[in-house]
């Protein structure tokens, strides 16, 4: 039963604070498990987590110990301020029928390397320290796990690699792991050890002691060989790992070499921005000093709008008193012309004489007049109503939030660029062009050097041929000689056999797995390309270059995204003729193809690479919407990476729905 | 006989200091302009008049011709009916420290000028 993973548990790793078993269980009808999370979030965080609790590095190609002076830059330092010195992965799988829980943890002390230690437990059975990484290794081997454990970047390159000649040897030995070869190599070579054994053997019972010696003398020898040949093997093997790990590191260097010019580039944009930022702010402060000069009377003027309701009442009281005291007034004039006779001064016609009641009526309206001329005081104050005016400011408070507004927009949009930019400036100081130049150097001289371990470690197979010829003449020498006995012949002749037999067997196994590759990688291949028909496969040879065949032949040109689709039909192919299974966790696998592309590595690939399968993904290659749509009842389990308070330190994950 | 009014006004030194500042951060240097800003924010803060200090004034302005072109000033201190209307500009001078003080303090608390300005139209 394959390996598969049922929960991640985090602690101050990366931006991730604290999470706590997120849950990766996954079935047969619904297998995908969908993280989304934009870019610098913390995807690849997450995913560097996983390798580094399976193999204490979180890089793809890099031991535990080249990791450990590296882990300081995992640790969340939100934590690491509030004084926490701790940094934790753990994770459940299951493999064989078997629980394990595995947890990696990293204690920081001052500047030294922190120190790392592990827990593993199978069924609530403790395994010794020692034994941990062997057991993870028979699980999940650390150099098959770029094939299960990859990310965008690696895929990327995985084209380019494998036609390469530098990187195929090694791509090439990985790829045998996947497909079982090296146990096969290493049966072979315990064959050869009973072989020498039986051959010694025989010398010794040879009655005829000259020959017996001169056997014995050239066995010594070859043994001697071979052990020298083992010997050299295994230390320029060595130094080639090792070289191949120090041009991991100037590779990466390099890398933030281009990264520290797209760093330069954003300096000088955010300089300008800077600059255009503080001219924008000065001009709105200038906006909002003469607001407050020209406006100054603003704070008085809801002061001055009650007085004004108060004086404008007051004054209309007065103007209704004036409108009263015309009417009475006009009434006293009435009467008086009433009393005097004459024409009415309205209609001009003959007044009527008066009646002795009018003259009552006069004295009334002369003394209603005078009371309301008493009442009505000084009348309305109108100029006072219009000198409040005239200082009553309604627009500046208004007008002066708004520029408040747009002034804090501008502060707060100037703070992220000056602290983007100081994080930038910290990054370029360490960095000069004679160091730059320096990388370039160191990583022509490592390029050649594995090169020559490489060309070196292809002379020791010739000499592997040489010695196991020489041994078969040998053998068949000591068979001839007179006194040799006949069951020791007999076993000799036995063991040579089988061990022809099983160079034969790897032999075959080897071209029969290729094949398998091939057809299978080609047939996937021809799923995912849209417009197959202008293909004819993918061709692998012997030392797996990789070729895409076209109708026109071999070595046909494809752009980035074609190449890795051919990466992705590979590594499909070698899950599928893999020894063990396991997980495929892809970080950002799809964001060079486009939306066809896509459906068809979510469509026709993910299903076929067995019972689990994590997506880190971002919006631009897919969203969540889109997830739904292609995939559907197939997502096992679906999150998504948040930040919640705006910092890049701090991330959560939280269930989509 | 009714006492004249002032003719020259100030400001006490603790208030003078503060109003360094606030001229300096909110109108481009200009001390009159944070003056008469201050007598307009104190009468719309219902800052009372006799809660300001009596003495202690260190002359900085000739009221009329320096702080008052016009009669704005004086206008809204008599149609407010603020202080003793024959004393207007020693009236004014008083709700002028009233107001730095107080504007300084908020300034401090950390409210903002627009915070400020808007609460004096919340007053009543």
């Amino acid at each position: 039963m394959s390996l598969q993973f049922e929960s991640l548990s985090l602690k101050n790793f990366g931006p991730y604070r604290k999470i706590d078993e997120l849950s990766l269980r996954t079935d047969l009808e619904a297998p995908i498990v969908v993280i989304h999370g934009e870019n610098t979030l913390g995807k690849t965080s997450l995913f560097r987590a996983l390798r580094w609790c399976l193999y204490g590095a979180p890089e793809a190609g890099k031991t535990a110990s080249e990791s450990a002076r590296g882990l300081t830059n995992y640790m969340n330092r939100p934590a690491q301020a509030d004084g926490e010195s701790d940094m934790q992965v753990a994770i459940k799988f299951t493999a064989d029928g078997h629980q394990f829980h595995l947890t990696r943890t990293a204690l920081f002390r001052n500047d030294a390397a922190p120190s790392v230690s592990a827990d593993l437990r199978v069924d609530s059975q403790v395994i010794q320290q020692a034994s941990i990484d062997v057991e993870i290794g028979r699980q999940l081997h650390p150099q098959i796990s770029e094939f299960f454990l990859f990310d965008g970047e690696l895929l990327r390159d995985f084209y380019d690699r494998l036609n390469s000649d530098r990187e195929r040897d090694l791509l090439k030995r990985s790829i045998e792991s996947v497909l079982g070869i090296p146990a096969l190599q290493l049966a072979a070579r315990d064959i050869r050890t009973m072989t020498d054994d039986v051959l010694e053997r025989q010398t010794k019972a040879m009655k005829n002691q000259e020959n017996a010696e001169a056997a014995q003398k050239r066995l010594r020898e070859l043994k001697s060989r071979q052990e020298s040949l083992d010997k050299d093997r295994a230390e320029i093997e060595a130094v080639r790992r090792k070289a191949q790990s120090d041009l991991e590191d100037v590779n990466e260097r390099i890398a933030s070499v281009e990264e520290l010019k797209a760093d330069a580039r954003e300096m000088e944009m955010l300089e300008s921005q800077i600059k255009g930022g503080e001219a924008e702010r000065q001009q709105v402060a200038e906006e909002m000093r003469k607001l407050l000069a020209s406006g100054w009377l603003a704070p008085a003027s809801t002061k001055l709008s009650v007085v004004l309701t108060r004086v404008a009442a007051k004054n209309d009281a007065a103007q209704e008193k004036q409108r009263e005291i015309q009417a009475a007034r006009g009434r006293v004039d009435l009467l008086q012309k009433q009393l005097q006779g004459g024409t009415c001064p309205t209609c001009h016609q003959e007044l009527p004489p008066p009646e002795t009641a009018t003259q009552q009526e006069l004295t009334d309206a002369k003394a209603k007049l005078q009371q309301l001329t008493d009442e009505a005081g000084n009348g309305p104050d109108l100029p006072r109503e219009r000198r409040i005016r005239a200082l009553i400011d309604t627009d500046t408070i208004r007008t002066y939030q708004d520029k408040q507004a747009q002034f804090n927009k501008i502060i707060a949009a100037q703070y992220d660029r000056k602290r983007r930019l100081s994080t930038i400036k910290d990054r370029l100081k360490d960095n000069d062009a004679a160091k730059i130049r320096q990388l370039g150097r160191d990583q022509e001289r490592l390029e050649r050097a594995i090169v020559g371990y490489s060309n070196a470690l292809r002379g020791y197979d010739e000499e592997q041929v040489k010695i196991d010829s020489e041994q078969k003449r040998a053998a068949n020498a000591l068979r001839k000689l007179s006194g040799s006995q006949p069951t020791l012949a007999a076993e000799a002749y036995f063991f040579q056999y089988v061990q022809e037999l099983t160079n034969r067997t790897i032999g075959r196994y080897r071209e029969r797995t290729r094949t398998e590759v091939e057809r299978t990688a080609t047939e996937m291949f021809m799923k995912l390309i849209r417009d197959s028909e202008g293909y004819d496969g993918i061709q692998i040879g012997s030392d797996y270059r990789v070729d895409l065949v076209g109708k026109r032949g071999p070595a046909m040109k494809t752009s980035e995204g074609g190449r890795q689709l051919i990466a992705l039909s590979l590594i499909g192919a070698l899950k599928q003729a893999a020894v063990r299974g396991g997980p495929v966790v892809l970080d950002s696998p799809l964001a060079r193809l486009d939306r066809k592309h896509r459906e068809n590595v979510l469509l026709r690939w993910v299903p076929e690479l067995g019972t689990q399968a994590i997506l880190l993904v971002q919006s631009g290659e897919l969203t969540e919407q889109q997830a739904h749509e292609i995939m559907g009842s197939r997502i096992g389990q679906e999150y998504r990476i948040l930040r919640p308070n705006n910092d890049p330190e701090e991330a959560i994950i939280e269930r989509t729905q | 006989m009714a006492q004249e009014d002032k003719q020259q006004i100030g400001l006490t030194p603790d208030a003078n200091e503060a109003i360094t500042k606030i001229a300096t951060d909110y109108f481009g240097g200009s001390q009159q302009d944070a003056y008469r800003f201050a007598i307009s924010y104190a009468i719309g803060a219902n800052l009372d008049i006799a809660d300001a200090p009596q003495s202690g004034y260190v002359t900085k302005y000739n009221a009329l011709g320096t702080l008052e072109i016009g009669s704005s000033l004086r206008d809204l201190l008599e149609l407010l009916e603020v202080g003793d209307p024959s004393r207007p500009f020693a009236a004014a001078e008083k709700l002028a420290e009233l107001g730095v003080r107080d504007i300084a303090r908020r300034l401090d608390g950390n409210e903002t000028m627009a915070d400020i300005l808007s609460s004096t139209a919340e007053i009543m």
